[in-house]
């Protein structure tokens, strides 16, 4: 896995992020169109609702415009929008508590191949449940963003440490839960 | 951040959680996301929203002079010692002295004139916005039972202590401290006494910061970890001849508990093991790592009350008892599948079930007493009291997120404060049970039974206080003074649309999170489902409609928090609605 990269479609990300920075809307929709799937991805393992997921990542597109200035090294770009997105999934998902029943995958494969498929996703999705917010977004950004531990923890205000143990603890009960032992 | 080999099942991981993740992505168009990311920012300093008149205002300013000048009369001559940091501090780890007389906090503190100062402005838009804050720890203490706070370190700039504890005779701490200007650019792990001495070293880490994870009962060692680039890998430390030994190298060790008499060290290990290739193993090794003995595949580990057997959840959850240095083979207790464990005291163990919390004591079958799941909020444990005799855990009733205590032989859970299982939390050693947190900027504690709340460090004591008085007589009326809102849970009444009142006083601008959802207002700034918020300005109130109430006794968290800051560390307050369809 790797966090950061320095170059979007062979353009350094330097040559993007730094008129971004300076107003330059084209970069920054530049920007957009690479990263966004990205964001939508890790704020969906953080709440597990698709309309949270693309609210987070949308609000996470707000905060970047304003917030760029603040993203000192150009190639951890992709970690650094992960980390917003993620953070803006879990205020969003708690903010939402009160939507708490959420709406359960139903199994409704349309040819065997897809069965199983669909089985994973299901299984994956209940076995998330099981995991609060904050746990979700350690393993979307360590999973998805390739962040080590000492990023994650400086993006969702804990110790490295703390870290490796939530990490290690969501790893292995999710494990269980995939019947993967 | 380096690449290596995925081991199957993380690489197996990835690829579902993209699955996953894909189940989310929808076509796109890039050009209106962005659109609509600068047009946000740029409108945010137009918006007008539901402010009071600019009479209004100026009413408003000139009564709350008129009242500040009245309350600065009243209050000369009284003594008020001075906060501990300025109005946004807060406290974020606290540890009781093992005899619980002592609490120890770390409290997070603006370095002086970085925040108020001439004000900057971001990217395109012409709005001021405050600079960026730089951050100090301080490390305090206070005696268990009530009385003045007492500096007794202050870290360096964006320094964090790495570790927090206390020596077992409960008079010094021990820290770890990252490499930074204030440590000579050296990591260390130092000891400070109770009597104000000087720091003492213990151990310099060259360039790397060392984590302190825990000290042994009886005084002669202490674990602690260097992180490396993958994770970290644990050393013991002899605090008699000052020599390290290294115990782990696979940079995937964590350490999890000495046993009671301080003989022995439990952690876990993603490498070794004669098991194939399990995703941990737990492991014992002696003090002076002289002596190791294999577990099995873990993890959830814990001691029995005579430190003579571990207990410990294999991958298929089957729960074992087994003899400390292996001399006995693992009793198995089967039935726990998918559960995790949290040693918390001698012999009784919780466990989170994913949706809810059990115990269990050791030497009866394995039975959930009494199972806790929470509506729609699935119940996470905290701490067990030392005796064993009440839990703590995180979780939701009747659709109030928070801290919950409960028997642990069974009983109602009884709310004691907002949720904690992020921030800082404990149970205080001796005596009666009382689970001792932190809840908006003050140090709290409560009895297990929830009589005697005290407040062992005041909100005021460490950020001043709000308003200066009281608070305000109208419950759903949220009034933001210079150290934050005026009280930490609202009452709304009403049918539909209730709305509640956000009244700035202070002189920054505040922005409110969790309740900009059904304003349209906030919609328009953002243009992007209301995640960026309304500001609420210096001098005004803006009134936001609120979801309405379609259970009775619904509840809403709501984060404020200065313009510009981040809402990880705002201020949380509950509005209760109290009306029925």
């Amino acid at each position: 896995m790797v966090a950061g990269s320095s170059e979007l479609h062979g353009e350094p990300l330097a040559a993007l992020v730094a008129p971004a920075r300076a107003g330059d809307e084209a970069a920054f929709t530049r920007i957009v169109a690479r990263y966004h799937p990205d964001l939508v991805r890790v704020a969906m393992v953080v709440s597990g609702d698709a309309e949270i997921a693309n609210e987070a990542a949308q609000s996470a597109w707000v905060i970047a415009w304003r917030r760029l200035g603040d993203l000192r090294d150009a190639a951890n770009l992709r970690p650094w929008l992960m980390s917003i997105a993620a953070n803006e999934a879990r205020q969003l998902t708690r903010s939402g508590l009160r939507r708490a029943v959420r709406e359960l995958a139903v199994l409704d494969p349309t040819t065997p191949s897809e069965e199983s498929g669909a089985a994973l996703r299901i299984d994956l999705a209940n076995a998330l449940r099981v995991l609060d917010a904050r746990d979700r977004a350690l393993l979307g950004l360590r999973y998805l963003a390739g962040m080590d531990s000492t990023e994650i923890g400086k993006a969702v205000g804990m110790s490295a440490t703390a870290v490796r143990t939530r990490l290690a603890r969501a790893r292995e009960r999710l494990r269980q839960e995939l019947g993967d032992v | 951040m380096s690449e290596q080999p995925l081991e199957p099942f993380d690489a197996r991981l990835v690829d579902l959680l993209t699955r996953y993740g894909d189940r989310a992505v929808d076509s796109f168009e890039p050009s209106v996301i962005a659109r609509g990311a600068v047009l946000a920012r740029r409108q945010h300093g137009a918006r007008i929203g539901l402010l009071i008149s600019r009479r209004a205002r100026l009413v408003l300013f000139a009564a709350v002079l008129v009242l500040l000048a009245l309350g600065a009369a009243l209050l000369a001559g009284v003594h008020r010692p001075s906060p501990i940091g300025d109005v946004f501090a807060s406290p974020r780890e606290i540890a009781w002295s093992p005899n619980g007389a002592t609490l120890a906090f770390v409290v997070e503190v603006a370095d002086s004139g970085s925040f108020g100062a001439a004000p900057s402005v971001v990217g395109t838009s012409d709005r001021p916005v405050p600079p960026a804050r730089v951050w100090h720890d301080e490390l305090w203490v206070v005696a268990g039972d009530g009385g003045e706070p007492r500096k007794l370190m202050a870290l360096g700039s964006m320094a964090t202590p790495q570790g927090l504890a206390w020596t077992p005779d409960s008079r010094s701490l021990v820290l770890g401290l990252a490499p930074t200007g204030a440590t000579g650019g050296m990591g260390e792990i130092v000891q400070l006494g109770l009597d104000g001495a000087p720091a003492r070293t213990l151990l310099s880490t060259g360039d790397r910061t060392p984590d302190l994870d825990g000290i042994s009962p009886v005084a002669d060692h202490l674990v602690y970890d260097l992180a490396r680039t993958q994770g970290a890998d644990l050393y013991i430390l002899d605090l008699r001849s000052g020599a390290s030994t290294r115990i782990t190298t696979s940079q995937g060790a964590s350490f999890d508990s000495w046993s009671t008499d301080g003989r022995w060290i439990l952690y876990d290990d993603v490498a070794g093991g004669s098991q194939g290739n399990p995703a941990s193993i737990a492991w014992v090794v002696s003090a002076d790592g002289s002596t190791r003995h294999e577990l099995g595949p873990c993890c959830g580990v814990g001691w029995s009350a005579d430190a003579s057997r571990v207990f410990f959840v294999d991958q298929g959850g089957a729960l074992y008892s087994e003899a400390v240095d292996g001399s006995a083979p693992p009793a198995d207790a089967s039935g726990w599948a998918g559960i995790s464990w949290t040693a918390a005291s001698p012999g009784v163990f919780m466990a989170g079930t994913g949706m809810g919390v059990a115990t269990f004591r050791q030497g009866e079958t394995a039975r959930i007493v009494p199972g806790t799941v929470g509506d729609g909020v699935g119940d996470a444990p905290l701490a067990m009291s030392p005796d064993g005799s009440w839990l703590a855990f995180s979780g939701g009733r009747n659709r109030i997120l928070g801290t919950y205590l409960i028997p642990s032989a069974g009983g109602t859970p009884l709310r004691v404060g907002p949720d904690t299982s992020g921030g800082a939390f404990q149970w205080r050693p001796g005596g009666d049970p009382e689970f001792t947190f932190v809840s908006d900027r003050a140090i709290l504690s409560v009895r297990a039974d929830g009589t005697a709340a005290r407040e062992i460090v005041t909100r005021t004591a460490i950020a001043g206080d709000p308003l200066g008085g009281a608070d305000s007589a109208d419950t759903s009326r949220i009034i933001i003074g210079p150290s934050g809102p005026d009280r930490d849970t609202y009452r709304v009444t009403g049918m539909t649309w209730p709305a509640v009142t956000i009244e700035n006083r202070s002189t920054v601008p505040w922005v409110p999170w969790g309740i900009t959802e059904k304003n349209p207002e906030c919609q328009l700034v953002s243009g992007l489902g209301g995640s960026d918020p309304c500001t609420v300005e210096p001098g005004s109130a803006v009134r936001f409609m609120t979801e309405g109430p379609q259970f009775p006794g619904v509840n809403l968290e709501v984060w404020l928090g200065p313009a510009g800051s981040d809402p990880k560390t705002a201020i949380p307050v509950l509005v209760d609605f109290e009306a029925t369809p």
